[in-house]
């Protein structure tokens, strides 16, 4: 009676599930991301040993086999090929072989890959059949603090780090207060060191240049401390500022764009601002950008309405950075205005510090560097790419904030660092280089959950039943054995459902 | 009495070394935390862009040259004679730059060494004449291209 009850409880969820309405095609997942789940177009079979369609045409052509066997794999060759016609494929006969036994079938893409996929893994020739997924690493580096970075997620920085981890190569330049270059997480990383003005190089007494070299560019992934933007990098340590009020003079400022132009840099960060603008400032940018020179400055800290009146920022050929919070909201200090061009985060930032250790500080002196790192990230892609280039693809590519559109507060919005990356080697809807072939094929498509090369196995996975760390069709051969045997419970079949057919 | 006014004296003198010593140390005009209330520029001290060829070092190179293309002692003499007396001639605007500088109280004079056509130079004066007036000064000078204060500019961090 018991098992009467179970096995009609386990019916009617099966119906359920039959009748649960299936997406026809289903490429992109909609993720925060939204990155492709799979390759459009392309599928991925592995037929039973024999059974493959270009296997039973050899077998059909073949003198040494009998004309009964001939004439049955000419039949059976013949039903692949129409089911595989039916199916859009383009390729039957001229398939590339994955590996061993493993076809990679192309499309025409009447027939989309989900469905095409769940048809063919009904054939009885067909051991597997799934769509060609793309694998995404999301890039966590190692450095105890790193999970307080909330700035470096918010910007997408862990995915964008995928496409490049930056360039030592690229030269990116400090003018601040200085660089304490002998931080443990800041040694090597400093590739030129000099002063202007009154200042003499090699030193830091404010700690504001050191914590904005560690959000350009701190030694990353070395268990230590914080993560910068760019894991390489080399910073230029331009110290314009040497007083204990972070104050820096014209003849200074001008002086070190001046040498941060001719000594190679690629990117300049100011971190720095006042009421005025100044002819000899203009003119030593306009040559700067104009050699290929990309200049990033804060857009203020006097709150709304005084960015058009804080200079470097406010020059238009200098991409002026508002600060947002953790929440994405504006920073309350943020200077507003028509020259602010983007947003990047600038509330409680947590990077290195002048004594050797790390500080959590705020200011749009913060956000600016996070957009200069971007930018050293771009050139290390592309290093030929032109500075209005560069504010273009950093406008276009982030992520609309506020009012609708480029507003005062915000710009064109926060940074998205993947989005940028991915406009720089022109492949903004391009994913990464998927890795082919699956080397542990699913015995079920499981195309609404975007497979995780680095899953957590076992049965810490919620749904993951035959604990194998995959969530798919055969948890679910093993719970209607189980829950017939009473061994296993509804709750753990309604998990199971839950996960597998998310969002559908 | 002699006392009172020797008191007097040495507490005047007192006063004008603090003064002193307080104008040399403040020698920024603090801003604040955020800034932009205030003028903000370092005393003493203004840039000045010439145009190009035009800047007193260019100017006394290419006077020495034209000089030494002179062949003989005659022709050197007539030519700084003839010089002299035209008001356009390399001669002639070294002159006025530099009595503009002395005007202006200019006792330090730094070639910034910016890339670009025409010098940029930091001028460091004795103080005695306002920005307003060593503009006023410099504006007056056909081989100036720009002059202005060496404006102070702070770092951009509210919260420390």
């Amino acid at each position: 009676m018991k098992n009467t009850l179970i096995i009609s409880i386990v019916l009617l969820l099966t119906a359920q599930l039959i009748c649960i309405p299936r997406p026809s095609y289903a490429v992109y997942e909609e993720t925060t991301e939204f990155k492709p789940v799979f390759v459009p177009n392309e599928i991925i079979v592995k037929y039973k040993p024999g059974m493959a369609p270009l296997d039973l045409k050899t077998q059909a052509e073949s003198l040494s086999t009998s004309n009964t066997n001939k004439s049955s794999a000419l039949e059976s060759y013949n039903q692949a090929k129409l089911l595989n016609q039916s199916l859009g494929i383009v390729n039957t006969d001229t398939p590339a072989e994955v590996v061993d036994g493993v076809v990679l079938y192309q499309t025409n893409g009447q027939v989309g890959v989900e469905d095409a996929v769940n048809r063919l893994y009904l054939d009885d020739s067909v051991e597997y059949a799934e769509p060609n997924y793309y694998y995404y690493s999301l890039v966590t580096p190692n450095d105890q603090q790193f999970s307080q970075q909330w700035d470096m997620k918010k910007i997408n920085l862990p995915s964008a780090w995928d496409k490049t981890k930056g360039s030592s190569s690229i030269k990116a330049a400090v003018i601040d207060t200085g660089v304490m270059s002998n931080h443990s997480d800041l040694t090597g990383k400093i590739v030129d060191q000099k002063g202007f003005g009154l200042c003499s190089p090699g030193a830091d007494i404010k700690g504001h240049g050191t914590h904005v070299a560690g959000t350009i560019g701190a030694k990353t992934n070395n268990t230590t401390g914080v993560a910068g933007v760019n894991w390489d990098v080399g910073i230029m340590d331009l110290r314009a500022s040497c007083d204990s009020r972070g104050s820096f003079d014209l003849n200074s400022i001008t002086r070190a764009i001046d040498y941060a132009m001719n000594n190679g840099a690629k990117v300049i960060n100011m971190s720095l601002g006042g009421p005025r603008g100044s002819r000899a400032m203009a003119d030593i940018i306009t040559q700067a950008v104009s050699s290929g020179v990309t200049i990033v400055a804060a857009s203020g800290n006097a709150g709304p309405g005084t960015a058009d009146n804080n200079f470097p920022g406010a020059y238009p050929n200098v991409i002026s950075v508002g600060s947002t919070t953790i929440n994405d909201q504006i920073s309350s200090f943020s200077s507003t205005g028509s020259t602010v061009d983007v947003s990047a985060p600038g509330s409680n930032i947590l990077s290195t510090w002048n004594n050797g250790s790390y500080r959590s500080i705020s200011g749009t002196s913060m956000a600016s560097p996070h957009v200069a790192g971007v930018v050293a990230l771009m050139y290390a892609l592309n290093p030929s790419i032109r500075p209005s280039e560069v504010k273009s693809i950093l406008e276009s590519t982030a992520v609309d904030l506020g009012t609708p559109g480029r507003d005062n507060a915000f710009g064109a919005g926060r940074i998205d660092a993947l989005a940028a990356l991915n406009k720089v080697s022109g492949s903004g809807s391009t994913p990464p280089t998927p890795i082919v072939g699956n080397p542990t094929p699913t015995p079920y498509p499981n195309i609404t959950n975007n497979p995780q090369p680095t899953g957590t196995g076992g049965c810490t996975v919620l749904g993951d039943y035959d604990c194998n760390g995959v969530v798919d069709k055969a948890d679910y051969t093993k719970l209607l054995t189980d829950l017939i045997a009473g061994t296993a419970t509804i709750k753990k079949f309604e998990e199971w459902r839950r996960v597998m057919y998310a969002g559908q | 009495m002699a006392r009172k006014s020797l008191y007097l004296s040495i507490l005047i003198l007192l006063l004008s070394v603090f003064l002193f010593t307080y104008h040399q140390v403040h020698a920024y005009i603090d801003m604040g935390s955020t800034g932009y209330t205030k003028e903000s520029y370092a005393k003493n001290q203004f840039i000045v862009k010439f145009k190009p060829g035009l800047d007193p070092k260019s100017l006394k190179s290419k006077i020495a040259r034209e000089i030494n293309n002179q062949t003989d002692l005659i022709s050197k003499i007539r030519f700084i004679v003839k010089n002299f007396r035209n008001p356009s001639s390399s001669e002639k605007q070294l002159r006025s730059i530099l009595n503009a500088q002395k005007s202006a109280g200019v006792i330090k004079v730094e070639d910034m060494g910016l890339t670009g056509p025409g010098k940029t130079y930091l001028m460091t004066t004795d103080g005695t004449k306002t920005h307003d007036q060593i503009k006023s000064i410099y504006d007056k000078i056909p081989q100036v291209d720009y002059v202005e204060p060496n404006y102070i500019y702070t770092i951009q961090q509210p919260t420390l």
